[in-house]
């Protein structure tokens, strides 16, 4: 395999940012205070520039840079739109989180709204697809890393994926949520400058026009606006991005950080600046179609494209660029997963009456363990990361219509809930193995709107007050 | 896999997230929620 730069060099370059974020984590970590809204909320007292960094920093993920290229790669023009349409799932969910702050504003997760609103079978079926999303989530950033350091440098995949997990883990439990959002500020600038510089570094050398004329020599078929495959990912990836974001504790917990008053802006602000990266990254992908560079592997696009155009600078740009997005993206899912599960099951199912100290204690613990299993889990190699992450769409999916009407709605029927839930799960599944993985969220919202709808209509709920969400969460929250 | 197919989850997905746009905005409309303006940010 060609190597771009030296392992030394990019261990170096590795190194410096892991050092970075260390010592971010420590810092911070003597300035926090040791409770959990210090350490999960950073004191809820976010503000907009922050707040709009660390939602960009938390999406713009090693899926990003790395899938959305793999995307365009391989189906074409339509992926780079289709991948774009997923910061508009973040600009939809700017009116539920105005929401979310008004009805429950002493909430602590998403797992507190669904065992609130809907009790506790639904409560669980939730935890489980969080988990199962969590999971998958953090096995596309560490399999990231790996193939990052081994496309640029011929390092082992194993070191690079231990290397970015190790670090994410140390710097999450020594600085919690505050440290992750003020490098998270920092990330959010370096990916976006150095993806501008990239993106305009290549068209320079390759304008665009050469580009198109090459693609349509080499491959054709991916300039086509009504590829079948391509059409059905544009179709899909909103909901499936949607969903993501509805159900996920990253964004619940973003929420309850930030101030009430920038909390909308900060989410629209986020959406649609977030846009442009997958446009860019992805449009990177047609330089290697035209230019008929051999790729080993899909999920290696991009860096050997930035490499082959810019040499070894390239190479340091987009060591830099990937690195930095799965750090923070890494470091918000540690941390959102584990609060999740440990105030949702930790302290709700086992433990009502734990210290502040010991939900703490229990989140640490919990990081570490996510960290551990990710690693197991993606030791021997999966092929493709995006398929990784797609095998969630049926779950994430399922929770779309769940959380929309439960916050909109008093009336929802709480079996029917159930119900969707399940059989959206389920004919998901069956449509990602029969019909396409990107058919899986589709068919999954759809079932779980109409049984929502159905069973609502036919049996409203009339037991739910929206004036006693909060009090409900407080007391669970033993507040 | 047919291409009718692909245009059918096309549609689909495109009428759900249309759908779910609309409901969302439709939400905060019925309970009167209002992003904060800057007066009350100043106070």
């Amino acid at each position: 395999m060609e190597v771009f730069i030296s392992a030394p060099l990019a261990l170096v370059i590795v190194g410096a940012l892991s050092v970075m974020l260390l010592s971010f984590g420590f810092f911070i970590g003597k300035r926090i205070k040791k409770n959990s809204n210090d350490f999960l909320y950073a004191g809820r007292n976010v503000g907009l520039a922050l707040s709009t960094a660390t939602l960009i920093a938390a999406w713009v993920t090693g899926n990003t840079t790395m899938s959305a290229p793999e995307q365009g790669y391989t189906i074409g023009i339509l992926a780079c739109f289709g991948y774009a349409v997923a910061g508009l799932s973040l600009c939809i969910f700017a009116p539920l989180a105005l929401r979310i702050k008004k009805i429950m504003p002493h909430g602590c997760t998403s797992g507190d709204f669904v065992r609130c609103r809907y009790g506790k079978a639904v409560w669980i079926v939730f935890l489980l697809i969080s988990a199962w999303y969590f999971v998958g989530f953090l096995m596309t950033q560490a399999m990231a890393g790996g193939i990052l350091l081994q496309s640029l440098s011929g390092l082992e995949y194993h070191i690079g994926m231990l290397l970015i997990m190790v670090v994410c883990t140390v710097y999450t439990l020594k600085g919690g949520l505050k440290a992750i959002l003020s490098t998270d500020f920092i990330m959010a600038m370096l990916i976006l400058i150095m993806l501008l510089v990239t993106a305009v570094l290549a068209f320079f050398k390759f304008s665009p026009a050469m580009v198109y004329d090459g693609v349509m020599v080499n491959k054709p078929e991916l300039m086509n606006l009504l590829s079948g495959v391509g059409i059905m990912y544009l179709g899909s990836n909103f909901l499936f991005a949607t969903g993501e974001i509805f159900h996920s504790n990253i964004w619940w917990q973003r929420i309850y950080a930030a101030k009430e008053k920038v909390t909308f802006r900060s989410f629209i602000l986020s959406g649609l600046i977030w846009t442009t990266v997958p446009i860019i990254a992805g449009s990177l992908a047609f330089v290697a179609v035209a230019q008929g560079y051999v790729v080993p592997q899909v999920n290696m696009v991009f860096p050997i494209v930035v490499s082959k155009l810019l040499g070894p600078a390239g190479s340091v740009l987009v060591l830099i660029i990937i690195y930095s997005a799965l750090a923070s993206t890494v470091s918000s899912v540690l941390t959102a997963s584990s609060n999740l599960l440990v105030q949702d099951i930790y302290k709700r199912a086992f433990k009502p009456n734990a210290t502040d100290e010991q939900v703490v204690k229990y989140v640490c613990y919990t990081i570490v363990g996510m960290a551990v299993v990710t690693v197991i889990l993606v030791w021997n190699q999966p092929a493709s990361m995006y398929q990784v992450l797609y095998l969630t769409g049926s779950a994430v999916a399922a929770t779309i219509w769940p959380i929309a009407m439960g916050i909109y709605n008093s009336r929802v029927n709480r079996t029917a809930v159930l119900v969707a839930m399940i059989c959206s799960i389920g004919l998901g599944l069956v449509a990602y193995f029969s019909i396409s993985s990107y058919a899986a969220p589709v068919v999954s919202a759809l079932v779980g709107l109409v049984i929502i709808s159905v069973g609502t209509k036919l049996s409203p709920d009339n037991s739910f007050s929206f004036d006693q969400l909060d009090e409900q969460v407080s007391a669970i929250s033993n507040k | 896999m047919a291409y009718g197919v692909s245009v059918l989850i096309f549609c689909l997905g495109v009428c759900i997230s249309a759908g779910l746009v609309g409901y969302v905005i439709h939400g905060n409309k019925k309970y009167k929620i209002t992003v904060p303006g800057k007066d009350e940010e100043e106070n």
